[in-house]
């Protein structure tokens, strides 16, 4: 087990931005705006429905024209970045800051994106911004510029086992002791390929929409003040997760296979004691267990 | 330890081209590409045994397959001794994590419903989880997608499972495919050079991609002693830093890199002084060059450098762990090759790599890794 406190939460999601957005949309009980995209494949018409994050309030934490041509999931990974520390009430830049972040899929609209200045243009003059966004630790990188974080940042990714490699390697950066706080991120973005790729691979046997959104979680170790955090990493059972109940809130978020960060995020907008834990199609699981505040 | 890349299909060949000084950067053969001039690249035969018959592997999976099957060998390990360990799997990647299938995505556009096998294989051929399903690894798993320092950061995370007891064994690397988006990203960028790499130099026109995979088979000592084994060589040192500055350069005073660097050798716990050559992240670009250079030479002053990226290319999301295993064969042979295609000093580089293969001297080594979005990564290895 690996202990580390929890500090401020900054929530994108379908749900809207900010932890009171989520915290909301769960004692309503109403789940958020369902849209649906018409799917053609060679079977015929298939309509996934999906959840989309918008983004808004960016431009209290940075400035209008520094958004303007930034990709739609970097937007949701700085805005989120922004509001976790925001919530901490913390200010921490500079070297003893770390970042990890994880997406199951990457960013996928970017990658496209540049496909399609590759496809529009010519060879010649596809366009290097484009490429540069394309590329899956751009959005920790934005966020390190943005908030002046010199320390270490890595980005992993490993579709449903992502949360527990991002998790895992924040609390072993945390208990190495170089560092005072650890940014966590973990999201996906929906695009119409994910939607086909949906369509094509699951037809209309998904369990809930497909899931977007970003959840940055600001982490301190376990002596800091906040919400103190047990993380457990493995394959096969999960002590935490046998020994208490656990909640699914995939309705809220969809299906993603970041999706560990927002259940933490609902564990911390329910008062008692919470385990949430998500395990990949291989078996390997990360469990979180978070403690009254 | 294994290597695969342009200059050879393992370890041995690899080091035989950089110590004869041989290197042969080519157009690209794998896909193409309609500029004006082709940048060469440096791409691993196409004919090699690595790349028969596996349709559902990724190239970028079978480099790994492959310079993983070399590693295992020298560390004498097989399937079911790693079965009986608690193993992790860190492997960085750029195009191996990424859905940039341009085929598929053109039939896509044209709403011509693509099959989805380039879906699948996307799904199928996350490096990393490919390694550990392909070796029924159940340890923790994560592919480094930290651009090109990731072969240099999953080291240092395999470095850190094995510290805090998360593993007793943990393969880790780099690996990545030549591929045709990067090739034109890079292009677009204007940083390619049309002729082959020179790092360095004061005539430097850009890098050359590359292809390639290393793989280090890192294992606590305890775990060691059960199977009766002895090492070869420690990571002893690892630490990395972000400029916090541009998405693609680095930052010009290279504080970040600097930083980088000195964490990495007080980790190993020795000096300046111990290090018996620094393996550069030398692209061969004129920023990273200027700024990798200035920073060696405050902190080394006159330690030899090299960048074998003049052999390799640059292999992005491997190129970190290639690096770290050239400078582990560097260490044990007490030899360092040539900086392929170095002639004149550039004085905004404030070093001179080696011309020349050289002997050198001493039992420890760092390697350097920059990357896009300002992250900065160094790792020393260190002879028993």
């Amino acid at each position: 087990m690996i202990g580390a406190s929890l500090l401020g939460i900054g929530v994108v999601s379908a749900a809207g931005c900010g932890i009171e957005s989520f915290r909301a949309a769960m004692q309503s009980g109403m789940p958020p705006v369902i849209k649906r995209q018409q799917v053609e494949i060679p079977d015929g018409v298939i309509e996934v429905p999906y959840y989309e994050a918008p983004v808004s309030g960016l431009d209290q934490f940075v400035p209008a024209n520094s958004i303007r041509r930034m990709p739609r999931f970097s937007q949701m990974a700085l805005l989120a970045a922004h509001l976790a520390v925001n919530d901490s009430g913390i200010k921490p830049a500079d070297s003893r800051t770390g970042i990890v972040f994880g997406s199951g899929y990457g960013p996928l609209q970017a990658v496209f994106s540049f496909l399609d200045s590759v496809i529009d243009g010519s060879d010649n003059c596809p366009s290097p911004t484009l490429f540069a966004t394309s590329v899956h630790n751009s959005l920790a990188s934005i966020v390190s510029i943005s908030m002046k974080i010199h320390g270490p940042s890595l980005t992993l990714t490993a579709f449903e086992n992502t949360p527990a490699c991002v998790l895992q390697t924040a609390g072993i950066w945390l208990q190495k002791g170089d560092l005072d706080y650890v940014l966590v991120g973990l999201g996906d973005e929906f695009c119409a390929v994910r939607g086909y790729a949906t369509a094509m691979l699951a037809g209309n046997s998904c369990a809930y929409p497909a899931g977007e959104g970003f959840v940055c979680l600001l982490l301190g170790r376990s002596d800091q003040r906040g919400r103190r955090l047990e993380l457990e990493f493995g394959a096969g059972e999960s002590r935490l997760a046998s020994a208490a109940k656990t909640m699914r809130h995939a309705r809220l978020y969809g299906s993603m296979p970041a999706g560990l960060g927002f259940e933490i995020a609902a564990a911390a907008c329910a008062e008692p004691e919470s385990v949430c834990v998500q395990y990949d199609t291989r078996g390997r699981f990360a469990a979180v267990r978070l403690f009254p505040s | 330890m294994g290597c695969i890349c342009a200059a050879g299909s393992v370890t041995n060949d690899v080091l035989a081209s950089l110590y004869a000084g041989r290197r042969n950067p080519q157009p690209p053969a794998s896909f193409t590409a309609e500029l004006p001039e082709l940048p060469p690249v440096f791409e691993v035969d196409a004919s090699l045994a690595p790349f028969a018959s596996h349709e559902n592997h990724s190239r970028t999976t079978l480099l790994a397959l492959a310079a993983l099957r070399e590693a295992l060998e020298q560390a004498a390990l097989d399937k079911e001794t790693l079965k009986q360990c608690r193993v992790g799997v860190a492997l960085g990647t750029t195009v191996g994590c990424t859905l940039n299938n341009e085929p598929f995505y053109r039939r896509f556009r044209m709403g011509q419903k693509p099959d989805s096998n380039p879906i699948k294989k996307f799904l199928n051929n996350n490096p990393a989880l490919a390694v550990a399903d392909g070796y029924a690894l159940t340890g923790p798993v994560a592919a480094v997608a930290n651009a090109c320092s990731s072969g240099t950061d999953a080291i240092g995370l395999a470095r850190d499972w094995l510290n805090f007891d998360v593993c007793d064994i943990v393969i880790a690397g780099g690996t990545d495919e030549l591929s045709r988006t990067a090739y034109l990203g890079f292009n677009a960028l204007q940083v390619t050079s049309n002729e082959p790499c020179r790092p360095f130099d004061r005539n430097r026109k850009g890098l050359n991609l590359g292809e390639g995979a290393g793989i280090m088979i890192l294992e606590t000592e305890a775990s060691m002693r059960r199977r009766n084994q002895k090492c070869f060589a420690y990571v002893s040192g690892f630490a990395s830093s972000s400029d916090a500055f541009h998405p693609t350069g680095p930052h010009p005073d290279g504080a970040g890199l600097e930083r980088a660097v000195s964490q990495a050798l007080l980790d190993a716990g020795i000096g300046v002084s111990n290090i018996a050559f620094v393996n550069a992240h030398g692209t061969s670009t004129t920023d990273n060059d200027r700024v990798e250079g200035s920073v060696i030479a405050r902190i080394f002053g006159e330690i030899p450098v090299v960048s074998t990226k003049a052999y390799t290319g640059h292999t992005l999301g491997a190129a970190g762990a290639i690096e770290a295993v050239l400078a582990v064969r560097g260490l044990l042979d007490q030899k360092l090759p040539g900086t392929a295609g170095f002639e004149s000093p550039d004085p905004a580089c404030k070093i001179t790599p080696t011309v020349q293969t050289q002997s050198i001297s001493g039992k420890a080594a760092i390697s350097n890794s920059l990357a896009f979005g300002g992250a900065n990564s160094a790792v020393v290895v260190e002879l028993p």
